[in-house]
């Protein structure tokens, strides 16, 4: 989906930059500001047809190599304005809060609360409809190293539908191994092509004749867009030499916590690279 | 607007009076007829002195009577004329460049004192020659990378674009090639600057106590002058390195009345990519370009006329992914004028100017281009009257017509694209300065510059003015009004002035105090979230949201010169206040955004700093030793929890030390030594995961530091004997000999092996950097 977002092009095109100029990398021991406070990272979603979920932690410094303390809320809810579902830890003391009763819904708006040391913790999102997903397909890869297998490149085709502010989100899965690192992030708005056909748009990593290919999109709020934007920004063009410095991240989620709550659609198709 | 002409009225009254004669006339170099600016004029057992302009003229009053005139500068042997003074006289000087006899020591009865006599301050010019001896990065001699080895000079990182100035930001340099503005001064995305060195006469580099006559950015000027031609004879001069060849020919087109000067430089590395066997190589490209023209005419004795133009260009491609290109092209016109009486010299200037650059894909259905460009037209009117010899008033004005294309969105014709076009908004505005200064001589000891300078700024239509609902932080961005202005209404208007005031009190032969207090305007911002310049940067003009940067500036030095102005010493310390400087709003979104006002926001500064420089001017050794000390902090509500944070350019401590010792004839060797402060960064503070993603906190705003920058160069150049026609020259260069990973930059990220999260330093060069370059001159 990158390759038809002009301000993620200008990213990429100032990555390559990046690439191509400067050929020195290396790990340092740097000292960092120490009155920084551990805050409550939420990290919670839910999709069309299924049930909410919700891991708790909390934040620790950035060199910190431990595990990240898991969070006992008092309570998490979720409502779609009519219902209210009440989300259980599962497996108890994992952080990992599971919904029962509430799927998710196109077009719905959904409240997550979180009652935390006496705090509570409200996000809003909605429930976006998807673009139309067309077709899944290969095309070939020229530029590969030489004697790669890798020949191939996923391709997908989809309709946005008319009308502004449908954002999107797509997963790349080869042979049932999600790719989902930072640098496989790839998202899109409608801004440059609304209520039009993208076609030829790259998909994932490279592949092999043979291998079966999964791509997942998932519709994004406005807000969400903005969240993998910034995530985009504080991670990825840090590598640029003309990376703007990252900043901090303000997601959904009331009272300073971290992370996001996140509502989306999915679509998903499958194929056999021929 | 009143006050200035009356004034100038009553000036010219009051000094009229005494029965004086005229002694004008140019200096040029008697070698190629290059004017020569900046040499002193004085009189024997006198008070009078006078320096010669940017175009080598001076005019000087005396009474009847018998004087000896001596003229001198810097690289040039002293020309003394004895003369009996009985009416208006010109005096043409035409100066001989020193001759080096008994290895290196230079035949010289007096050497110049003009550091410490003149009265500008915090102002280091450097000849093409001394730029010359410097080692420079792959061997190729670099006009910016030279300057930010002086005192108060500093870069960020590493190949970063730009200079910073007394803790100013890169946009706040008035960097003028004849006359017209550059904004973008790099190549190569900052290894190398757009000047060629083969083509330039001379760099002069104002921090402090900026004379009225130059305004419209807060920091500094950097004064870029090309060689006009050689009015005597056909000459050459160019080279072939490791990254470019240059080539400029100069010669008289009528002997000693037209001349025209003509320089190429091309970077050809890109020249071999289609022997790459990688296809993607193959279609790749990476170069720039850059052509100098000059011509100027002598109509007769007091009028000549100068056209210069400059067209460079960057190209940077990777196969069909992506192209990049950018560049500055412009035209200058002047026309000099001597007035009969000999005491008025004018000059009327025209440019034009046009930076833009261009992005894009080639390839598919996503093809497009984005172009965005700045046009800039000034014409400008600029008058010398030398009222007497303790006298010299300058005025004039200008006037500037902006034209901004922030940014244009196409998509490619001839490719099934479906990418819609989208246009952000010109932005116009025009630009008038008035200004005058004048220059006295109060006695011996006191010599006085103060002047004003008048600026009006109007944005005008046709444009869209957005209304906020909370108009002075924009923390919410929803619009709640659009005005749209015509074309030509004025939508929004600003003026003020800038008092300008400078004073020198020689202690005694060899040293001086100065001071100088200067107020400086700036009404184009650049809109950036890096904090080195990049070729795609956005300028944005004053308008309802972005005020007028004001910066006020006062500074002190002492002046002290050894051994017969051998050595050159001097300290200053210097204290700047900011208004209305700009910053982003942490992650802010400045590409393709139509309202920038919603992601910068305005504030204040400071900046105070000391700097120290010791210079050996002449002898087998020649060099300087430059030291800075000094700190830059903003504040700005909305921004850091609106506390004072550093500026991304505060570098505390700042040494160069930069030497050149001719070994015999034919070998001279050369050294730089530079160590500074790393610059402050913002990092990441906590961390946490969110969908499987490990993400970093930021850190307050600049609060992390990069490692301290060091580096050392080696040069070595040999001079084959010169043949009938033909002077070459093998420069050997090796750049950070101690192959130190100076850091351009810091990230911060997850490493995808070990899951560890890390600081990562980005540093342009790693190791020790070897280059020759071959120098001709014919």
């Amino acid at each position: 989906m990158k390759n038809y977002t002009i301000k993620n092009k200008v990213l990429y095109i100032l990555i390559g930059t990046t690439m191509l100029s400067s050929s020195c990398q290396d790990v340092i021991k740097v000292d960092l500001p120490t009155d920084q406070q551990s805050t409550l990272v939420v990290d919670a979603f839910i999709y069309s047809d299924s049930v909410a979920k919700v891991a708790l932690a909390l934040s620790i410094p950035y060199f910190e190599q431990t595990d990240y303390p898991k969070v006992k809320a008092d309570l998490v809810t979720i409502t779609d304005n009519t219902n209210t579902d009440t989300l259980l830890e599962t497996p108890v003391g994992s952080g990992k809060y599971i919904g029962k009763n509430i799927v998710g819904a196109i077009g719905k708006i959904y409240t997550l609360k979180i009652l935390y040391n006496n705090t509570e913790y409200v996000a809003i999102d909605k429930l976006n409809r998807n673009t139309h997903f067309d077709s899944l397909y290969f095309v070939d890869f020229p530029y590969g190293r030489p004697g790669s297998p890798y020949k191939k490149f996923s391709c997908i085709s989809h309709t946005d539908p008319a009308g502004l502010g449908d954002n999107y989100i797509a997963y790349f899965f080869r042979n049932d191994t999600s790719f989902n690192s930072i640098n496989d992030i790839n998202f899109t708005t409608d801004q440059f092509i609304d209520g039009n056909q993208a076609k030829d748009v790259y998909i994932g990593r490279p592949v092999k004749m043979g291998d079966k290919v999964r791509v997942e999109v998932h519709s994004l709020s406005t807000q969400a867009y903005n969240y993998y934007f910034q995530i985009i920004n504080n991670a990825v063009r840090q590598q640029s030499l003309f990376a703007p410095p990252p900043a901090p991240y303000k997601g959904n989620i009331s009272g300073n916590a971290l992370g996001f709550f996140k509502a989306s659609a999915v679509s998903a198709k499958e194929g056999v690279v021929q | 607007m009143k006050f200035i002409f009356t004034a100038l009225f009553l000036i010219t009254v009051f000094f009229s009076t005494a029965q004086t004669y005229n002694i004008t006339g140019h200096v040029k170099d008697a070698q190629n007829g290059e004017d020569i600016s900046g040499a002193s004029i004085t009189v024997k057992d006198k008070n009078n002195k006078v320096v010669t302009n940017n175009y080598g003229f001076y005019s000087m009053s005396l009474p009847k009577g018998s004087y000896e005139i001596n003229c001198q500068v810097a690289n040039f042997e002293n020309y003394i004329k004895e003369l009996v003074l009985v009416s208006d006289t010109t005096i043409n000087i035409e100066l001989i460049a020193q001759v080096k006899l008994l290895e290196g020591v230079i035949v010289k009865e007096k050497r110049s004192n003009k550091n410490v006599e003149k009265v500008e301050m915090s102002t280091v010019q450097l000849s093409s020659a001394t730029i010359k001896k410097i080692p420079a990065v792959l061997g190729e001699v670099d006009i910016i990378k030279s300057i930010q080895l002086l005192p108060g000079v500093s870069t960020v990182g590493e190949g970063a674009t730009g200079f910073n100035v007394r803790g100013g930001s890169v946009d706040q340099n008035l960097i003028l090639q004849d006359e017209a503005p550059i904004y973008n001064s790099s190549h190569a995305l900052g290894f190398f600057s757009v000047f060629n060195p083969d083509a330039v006469k001379d760099v002069k580099l104002i921090k402090g106590g900026i004379p009225a006559n130059y305004g419209g950015r807060l920091s500094s000027v950097l004064d870029i002058r090309m060689k006009d031609g050689n009015m005597k004879k056909f000459h050459g001069s160019g080279g072939v390195g490791t990254i470019f060849s240059r080539l400029m020919l100069e010669g008289p087109i009528v002997k000693d009345k037209s001349s025209y000067m003509v320089a190429f430089r091309r970077s050809y590395i890109d020249l071999f990519f289609p022997l790459a066997s990688n296809d993607a190589l193959k279609k790749s490209s990476i170069n720039f370009t850059d052509l100098n023209l000059k011509f100027n005419y002598i109509l007769n004795k007091n009028n000549r006329l100068y056209a210069s133009g400059y067209y460079g260009r960057d190209q940077f491609g990777f196969a069909d992914f992506f192209a990049t290109s950018w560049g500055n092209q412009n035209l200058t016109l002047r026309w000099n004028h001597l007035y009969k009486n000999r005491k008025h010299f004018a000059n009327i200037t025209g440019v034009v100017s046009n930076y833009n650059y261009a992005l894009g894909s080639t390839q598919g259905s996503s093809a497009f281009k984005w172009i965005s460009s700045i046009k800039f037209y000034n014409v400008k009117y600029d008058h010398t009257y030398y009222i007497n010899s303790n006298n010299t008033l300058l005025f004039g004005g200008n006037i500037i017509y902006y034209n901004f294309n922030p940014g244009q969105t196409d998509p490619v014709t001839g490719q099934s694209s479906f990418i819609k076009q989208i246009k952000m908004e010109n932005k116009f505005a025009i630009e008038p300065n008035l200004y005058i200064s004048n220059e006295q001589t109060v006695n011996k000891k006191l010599t006085l510059q103060y002047g004003i300078r008048y600026n009006g700024f109007a944005q005008i239509g046709k444009s869209s003015v957005y209304s906020y609902k909370d108009p002075n932080n924009r923390l919410s961005k929803e619009i709640t009004d659009t005005t749209l202005y015509d074309a030509g209404k004025v939508i929004k208007f600003y003026q003020g002035l800038e008092p300008r005031i400078s004073f020198k009190y020689s202690l005694n032969r060899g040293s001086s105090i100065k001071g100088s207090y200067n107020r400086t305007r700036q009404n184009i911002h650049l809109v950036t979230q890096t904090s080195a310049a990049t070729p795609l940067d956005i300028y944005w003009p004053s308008d309802n949201y972005f005020k007028p940067q004001i910066a006020d500036q006062v500074a002190l030095g002492y002046f002290q010169n050894f051994k017969k102005n051998i050595y050159e010493a001097s300290v200053e310390v210097f204290y700047k206040k900011y208004t209305n400087v700009i910053d982003f709003k942490s992650g802010a979104q400045l590409i393709a955004n139509p309202a920038l006002e919603t992601e910068m926001l305005r504030g204040i500064g400071y900046s105070y700093g000391a700097e120290f420089f010791v210079r050996k001017t002449e002898g087998k050794l020649t060099g300087w030793i430059s030291y800075t000390y000094s700190r830059t902090r903003r504040q700005i509500n909305g921004i850091n929890d609106d506390k004072w944070y550093f500026a991304p350019y505060d570098k505390t401590n700042n040494l160069s030390i930069t030497a050149s010792y001719e070994l015999s004839k034919k070998w001279t060797i050369g050294s730089n030594c530079v160590y500074s402060t790393g610059a402050p960064i913002t990092g990441m503070a906590q961390k946490f995961t969110y969908q499987g993603y490990t993400l970093g906190q930021a850190s307050a705003r600049n609060s992390i530091r990069v490692p301290d920058y060091f580096r050392l160069d080696f040069s070595g150049s040999f001079k084959p004997r010169k043949k009938k026609y033909w002077q070459g020259e093998w420069v050997f260069s090796a750049y950070n000999v101690t192959s130190r990973r100076n850091a351009y930059s810091l990230f911060f990220r997850q490493n995808a092996t070990t899951g560890q999260t890390e600081a990562v330093r980005i540093s342009v060069f790693g190791s020790i950097i070897p280059a020759v370059t071959y120098n001709f001159n014919f």
